[in-house]
């Protein structure tokens, strides 16, 4: 009987573990600018390169790049734009979605961005 | 006879009383549930404002020291970061419960320290930047 639950954590762990790796992919994203409160939408790809995730936006006519650590379940990301350097945290939830937030310097709100996996 | 009557409705009155102020095991339970939750939620965010210093090991391994000052900013927090004798340079950082994560351009090239907010106040970081595949480690604590 004891093994039961054992034997659950053991999925859990498993889970956790796949839910991790399977950041990689090419995503659709839709966010929240927080300096003109206005939506857009761009392509995002995240590659698993070594211990560390390279992860490059996609705009019309022009993309940048960051890089992130996966660190308590969360994929934590610094990247430049075309207004310098900034900052992201997204929650990866169990159905690949990444729910994030992000901060631009200069700014004092965080804007929102959410990545569907295509 | 009447005292009789008189005693079984004292009797009856006390009991329906004593009900009364019982509650019921689910009502007790959603109590407990929300005196859980309020004590959950008056347990203290821990402060991450403030100057701290530290040392790490890089992607390549090199161990380095480190001043790090956080000024929260609304919602965000603006940081500077002193690594070893070289030049201060600027970060963005955001917070999500108990973590806090730092963007930063140093000048050369853009990173990131994703730091576990620990309950003694200090924090500790994994590190990667643009040009390495490796990851770092960092401790901070307050100054």
């Amino acid at each position: 009987m004891r093994a039961i639950p054992l034997c659950g954590l053991v999925i859990s762990l498993a889970f956790a573990a796949t839910a991790a790796d399977d950041v990689a992919g090419v995503y659709t994203a839709f966010g929240v600018d927080p300096h003109t409160r206005q939506t857009y939408g761009c392509k995002v790809e995240i590659i698993k390169t070594g211990d560390v995730y390279k992860i490059r936006w996609y705009f019309e006519g022009y993309d940048y790049g960051g890089v992130g650590v996966i660190k308590n379940g969360l994929l934590c990301v610094g990247y430049a734009a075309d207004v310098g350097y900034g900052v992201a945290i997204y929650k990866i939830e169990p159905d690949g979605l990444l729910d994030g937030v992000f901060g631009l310097p200069g700014f004092k709100e965080k804007g929102t961005e959410r990545l569907h996996k295509d | 006879m009447k005292g009789i009557i008189c005693l079984t409705l004292t009797a009856t009155l006390a009991a329906a009383l004593l009900a009364s102020c019982q509650k019921p095991p689910e009502e007790g339970k959603r109590a407990e549930t929300a005196a859980a939750e309020v004590a959950e939620e008056a347990v203290p965010i821990t402060e991450v404002k403030g100057t701290y210093i530290g040392n790490g090991t890089d992607a390549d391994g090199n161990a380095y020291t480190c001043e790090v000052e956080i000024i929260p900013a609304r919602e965000v927090y603006w940081v500077k970061r002193r690594v070893d004798d070289s030049a201060p340079y600027d970060g963005i950082a955001i917070r999500r419960d108990d973590t806090f994560v730092v963007g930063y351009w140093d000048g050369y090239r853009y990173g990131v320290v994703a730091y576990t907010i620990n309950p003694d106040g200090s924090l500790d970081g994994a590190s990667a930047q643009e040009d390495r595949i490796k990851t770092g480690a960092e401790r901070l604590e307050k100054k």
